[in-house]
C-alpha cells in the first residue's frame, strides 16, 4: 500500500522558521495562533458592541473606569507623592507575599496549566516540548503587560514616572509567575510525587523562616504597630534573604532618577526574570503529563464555576455513605430543597473553611488595633456582616437557580407549580446563610448591653434579609443569565455587565433597607418600643422577600434554555 | 506506519495499560474497543506522543515518538473525544492556524474543499463558541485532515455528528485509508467497527484481549454456527469462558509487532 500523499509538506526545518521577533523565538505557527487570539478577544469586544446591551455594557465599563481612574490621576498629580523609601517598605514584603499566595493557589497539580483547546491541538502538533512552553509564557506575558497596567494606575501616585512603575511591576509579575512554572519544571523531573512533598517542604521551609523572623521580631517589639512590624521583618536576616529578589524589582518600581535608579535596577530585575526564563527553557522536563492533569482540573473549576458550583472548587464533597432524610412534598419544593439540601451539606466543609480564612482575613488587621482599642474588633465584625451577607454568601451558596443553569430544562418539565420550584431552590441557601450569619450576630450582640434584644432581632431578621437578598439574586439571574468564569482581560461588555448588576442589587438593597430602617423609626417613634421597631422593620423585608417570589417564579416560567449563551 | 512495542503506563499505583504490542500498516483501520477504563484513550494519546510511556516504544511512519517527536507528529493527526477549540478563533483561523504549524502549502484551495465536504462553509467566519457539539467535531476533524497524516487517531469520532456528518467522515476514512493512510480507531459504537475496520484490538483492564483481522476474531470467537457478530466477538472476548479466553489471549499474545498481519 503507498503512504499517504504528503506533496505539500515543507520540511520540517521551514516550518521553524521566522521574521520577527517573537517568530525568531517561537514557531511561526504559535505566534500566528497568539495574534490571532488576541485578534479574536477584540473582535469578540467589537461584535458585542453591535447590539444596544452590548453598547450600553461597554459604556458603563468605561464609565467605572473613568470614575476609578480619575480620582487615582487626580491624586498623582496634585498631592504630593510620598517618599520612596516609605513606599519601597510596604511593596517588597506586598510583592513577596503575592508570590508566595501564587506558590500556594497554583494548587498542588503544578504552575503550568494550559487551555483545554492548547492540550486538543497543540500537544499533538509537530513543536517541541520548549516551543509550547515559549508559547505559554508568552501567553503569560502578554496577561502581565495587562495586568501591569492596571496595577500602575492604581500605584500611580506612590511612584515618580508612571513607566518606570510599569516597567518595574511587568518584570515583577512575571518573576512571580515564573517562579512556580521554574518549580514545577524542577520537580517534573524528579517525579510526581517527590514534586508534591517538595512543595511542600519548599512551603513548609518558607513558613518557618517567615515564623522564626515573626518570632524575633515580636519578642523585641511586643507592644509595636502593623507598620512596625513590617518595618522590623525587614530588617532581620531572615526578612533581607527573603526580600532580596523583590527588593530589586521595588526600586525599579519606584526609580527617582532615570540613572542610576532606573537603569541599574531595572537592568538588574530584567536580568533576574532572564535568567529565570533561561533555567524554566533549560530544564526542557517533559512536563506535558503534568499539565495535561494540571489542565484537566482547571477546566473541570471552570466548568464547574460556569454551573454556579464555586463550592465544589473549594474542597472534595464528603462521601455519600449517608443519608439526609427526605423533606415531605411541599407542592413539589420539598424534594428541589431536598436535592439542594444534600449538595450544601457535603459541600459544606470546604464553604466553612472559606468564610473562615475570609472572616479571619478581614479582621486579623483589627487584632493589631484592638490591644488599644476593643472596640475594633466589633466594629469591624459588624462592618463585615454586610460584605458577607450581600456579596460573598449569595456568591458563594449558588444553590439555587444559578446552580441549575444547565438543569433548568429538567425543572421546567416537573409537575409542580413555578412558585413551587422557586421556593423549593431558594430555601436551601436562606437556611445555609441564616447559619453562617446568626453565629456572628449572636456574638456581636453578647458584647452590647441589650444582647438579648439584638439577639431575638437576628433571629427574626436574618433569615427574612435572605430571603430577600436571595429571591432577588435568582431574580436578576433569571433575567440576565450568565456564567461566571467567562470573565477575562478585555471581556469590558462581560464587567460592564457584573457592574450593572451590582449597582441594581446596590439600589434594592439601599431601597428595602431604608424602607425598613424608616418604618423601624416610624414604630418607635409611635411606641418607643424596640421590639415594636424590630417588627415593623421584619414586615417591610419581608413583604419585599415574598414579593419577589412571584416575579422570580414568572421570571423561570419565561425563561428560554435555548437562548442561554455562554456570556 | 504505527508500531506499538510492549507499551505499559501506569498512574503511581495504577497499571492502565500492560505490555501492548500491536502494530497498524498503511492502508489498515484498526477498531480500538474495550469498556470503560481499558486503557483505549490512555493508548490513543500515547501514541499521539500527549503522555510518555512508563515502558515500551511508539513509532509513527518510523519515528520513534520518544527520540523525534516533532518529526513523528508532523505525519499524523489526533482527533480527540469531544475536541475543544480556541474560543475566539472562527473555523478558518483554525484551518489557517493548523496550516502553518504543519507547513501545509496551497491552505486556501484545501482549506475550502475541506470546509465543503463537511458543510461548515456557511460557518466559516463563525466562532468556536458558537458552534454546536457535533460542528466543533467536524473543524476538529478537518484539522487532522488538512495535511494529508499517514497516520490517524480518532477517538470516538462519530460522537455528535448527524446522520450526513457521519456518512461523510465514515466515506473519508475508507478513502484516507485507500490513500495509504494506517487508521486507529477507538469507540464503544460496535456498529461503526463493524463498518469500517479491518483489524480489531480488543483491550480490558490495560491488557489486549485480541489483536488481528477482525475476519479472524469472527472466526476465534464463532458460536455454534461459525458465525459471530462483532458484539458477540467483543463479549466473548471480555466476558467469556475460559476456554475462548486462553483461545484469544493466545491470539493477543501472537499481535507482536514482528507477528502480527
Amino acid at each position: 500500500m503507498p503512504l499517504a500523499r504528503r506533496p505539500e509538506l515543507r520540511p520540517l526545518e521551514k516550518i521553524h522558521d521566522g521574521k520577527s521577533m517573537i517568530g525568531s523565538i517561537l514557531p511561526p505557527a504559535l505566534s500566528l495562533l497568539l495574534r490571532m487570539q488576541v485578534r479574536g478577544r477584540l473582535r469578540k469586544v467589537a461584535r458585542g458592541g453591535r447590539t444596544v446591551k452590548g453598547k450600553l455594557y461597554l459604556c458603563l465599563m468605561l464609565v467605572m473606569f473613568a470614575l476609578w481612574l480619575g480620582p487615582t490621576v487626580g491624586s498623582a498629580v496634585f498631592m504630593p507623592r510620598p517618599d520612596a523609601n516609605y513606599v519601597r517598605s510596604f511593596l517588597s514584603p506586598g510583592l513577596l507575599t503575592f508570590c508566595l499566595l501564587t506558590l500556594i493557589t497554583t494548587g498542588p497539580e503544578s504552575g503550568i496549566y494550559f487551555a483545554a483547546a492548547d492540550v486538543d491541538l497543540l500537544f499533538p502538533a509537530p513543536f517541541r516540548r520548549r516551543d509550547l512552553l515559549l508559547y505559554r509564557l508568552a501567553g503569560l506575558g502578554m496577561g502581565v503587560l495587562f495586568t501591569a497596567l492596571m496595577f500602575s494606575l492604581l500605584l500611580l501616585q506612590h511612584v515618580r514616572y508612571w513607566l518606570f512603575g510599569f516597567y518595574g511591576i511587568c518584570l515583577a509579575l512575571a518573576f512571580i509567575q515564573l517562579v512556580p512554572i521554574a518549580l514545577t519544571l524542577v520537580i517534573s523531573i524528579v517525579g510526581q510525587r517527590v514534586y508534591t512533598r517538595g512543595r511542600r517542604l519548599a512551603l513548609g521551609v518558607a513558613g518557618v523562616f517567615l515564623a522564626v523572623a515573626a518570632t524575633q521580631i515580636a519578642s523585641q517589639h511586643l507592644d509595636a504597630s502593623a507598620i512596625e512590624y513590617v518595618k522590623q521583618f525587614r530588617s532581620t536576616t531572615i526578612g533581607k534573604f527573603l526580600l532580596a529578589a523583590f527588593g530589586v524589582f521595588s526600586r525599579t518600581i519606584t526609580a527617582e532618577t532615570v540613572f542610576p535608579d532606573f537603569l541599574g535596577w531595572g537592568a538588574l530585575a530584567l536580568t533576574m526574570d532572564a535568567a529565570l526564563v533561561g533555567v524554566v527553557l533549560g530544564l526542557d522536563a517533559n512536563f506535558l503529563e503534568s499539565s495535561i492533569a494540571a489542565s484537566q482540573k482547571l477546566y473541570q473549576k471552570i466548568e464547574r464555576l460556569q454551573r454556579g458550583q464555586m463550592w465544589m472548587n473549594l474542597s472534595k464533597p464528603s462521601g455519600a455513605g449517608w443519608r439526609l432524610p427526605v423533606l415531605p412534598r411541599w407542592r413539589g419544593a420539598g424534594p428541589i430543597a431536598w436535592r439542594q439540601l444534600v449538595s450544601a451539606v457535603r459541600g459544606s466543609r470546604g464553604m466553612v473553611y472559606f468564610l473562615l480564612t475570609i472572616v479571619v482575613a478581614m479582621t486579623l488587621p483589627a487584632l493589631f488595633i484592638a490591644r488599644e482599642e476593643p472596640g475594633i474588633l466589633i466594629a469591624m465584625a459588624i462592618g463585615v456582616m454586610p460584605m458577607l451577607s450581600f456579596f460573598l454568601l449569595p456568591q458563594l451558596l449558588q444553590f439555587d437557580f444559578r446552580g441549575d443553569l444547565e438543569r433548568i430544562d429538567v425543572l421546567k418539565t416537573l409537575p409542580f407549580s413555578p412558585s413551587a420550584i422557586v421556593a423549593g431552590e431558594l430555601i436551601t441557601p436562606i437556611v445555609f446563610a441564616t447559619l453562617f450569619e446568626l453565629p456572628l450576630a449572636v456574638g456581636i450582640a453578647l458584647f452590647q448591653e441589650q444582647w438579648l434584644l439584638i439577639v431575638v432581632a437576628a433571629l427574626a431578621l436574618v433569615p427574612a434579609v435572605n430571603l430577600f437578598v436571595f429571591a432577588f439574586e435568582n431574580l436578576v439571574f433569571l433575567w440576565f443569565p450568565c456564567r461566571l468564569a467567562n470573565l477575562g482581560a478585555g471581556d469590558f461588555q462581560a464587567f460592564g455587565r457584573q457592574m450593572l448588576v451590582m449597582f441594581l442589587k446596590f439600589v434594592m438593597v439601599m431601597l428595602a433597607g431604608s424602607l425598613a430602617a424608616g418604618a423601624g423609626a416610624l414604630a418607635w417613634l409611635a411606641s418607643e418600643s424596640w421590639p415594636a421597631a424590630v417588627a415593623a422593620g421584619w414586615c417591610v423585608i419581608m413583604s419585599f422577600g415574598l414579593g419577589l417570589i412571584p416575579l422570580v417564579a414568572i421570571a423561570f416560567r419565561n425563561f428560554d434554555p435555548s437562548l442561554d449563551t455562554p456570556d | 506506519m504505527i508500531i506499538v512495542d510492549d507499551y505499559h503506563k501506569t498512574y503511581r499505583e495504577t497499571l492502565a495499560v500492560a505490555g501492548l504490542s500491536f502494530r497498524v500498516e498503511a492502508g489498515q483501520i484498526l477498531g480500538l474497543v474495550g469498556p470503560n477504563g481499558a486503557g483505549k484513550t490512555t493508548t490513543l494519546r500515547a501514541i499521539a506522543g500527549i503522555i510518555p510511556p512508563t515502558r515500551g516504544r511508539l513509532l509513527v511512519a518510523g519515528h520513534d515518538l520518544a527520540v523525534e517527536p516533532v518529526a513523528a507528529k508532523t505525519r499524523f493527526a489526533y482527533i480527540p473525544d469531544d475536541p475543544k477549540l480556541f474560543d475566539a478563533l472562527t473555523v478558518t483561523e483554525h484551518l489557517e492556524f493548523v496550516a502553518v504549524a504543519y507547513g501545509v502549502t496551497d491552505r486556501t484551495g484545501k482549506i475550502a474543499r475541506l470546509l465543503e465536504q463537511f458543510e461548515l462553509t456557511e460557518k466559516k467566519d463563525a466562532l468556536a463558541q458558537e458552534l454546536s457539539r457535533g460542528m466543533r467535531q467536524k473543524v476538529a476533524i478537518c484539522c487532522g485532515y488538512l495535511h494529508d497524516p499517514a497516520a490517524i487517531l480518532f477517538d470516538e469520532p462519530l460522537t455528535g455528528l448527524d446522520p450526513r456528518g457521519i456518512r461523510t467522515l465514515k466515506q473519508s476514512i475508507v478513502e484516507r485509508a485507500r490513500g495509504g493512510a494506517a487508521i486507529v480507531i477507538s469507540s464503544h459504537l460496535l456498529s461503526l467497527v463493524e463498518d469500517l475496520c479491518t483489524h480489531l484490538l480488543i483491550l480490558e483492564r490495560g491488557r489486549s484481549k485480541f489483536c488481528g483481522p477482525v475476519s479472524e476474531a469472527r472466526a476465534l470467537f464463532a458460536d455454534h454456527t461459525g458465525e459471530a457478530s462483532l458484539e458477540e466477538v467483543f463479549f466473548r472476548a471480555t466476558e467469556g469462558d475460559t476456554a475462548t479466553k486462553d483461545a484469544a489471549g493466545a491470539a493477543a499474545g501472537a499481535a507482536t509487532p514482528r507477528e502480527n498481519p
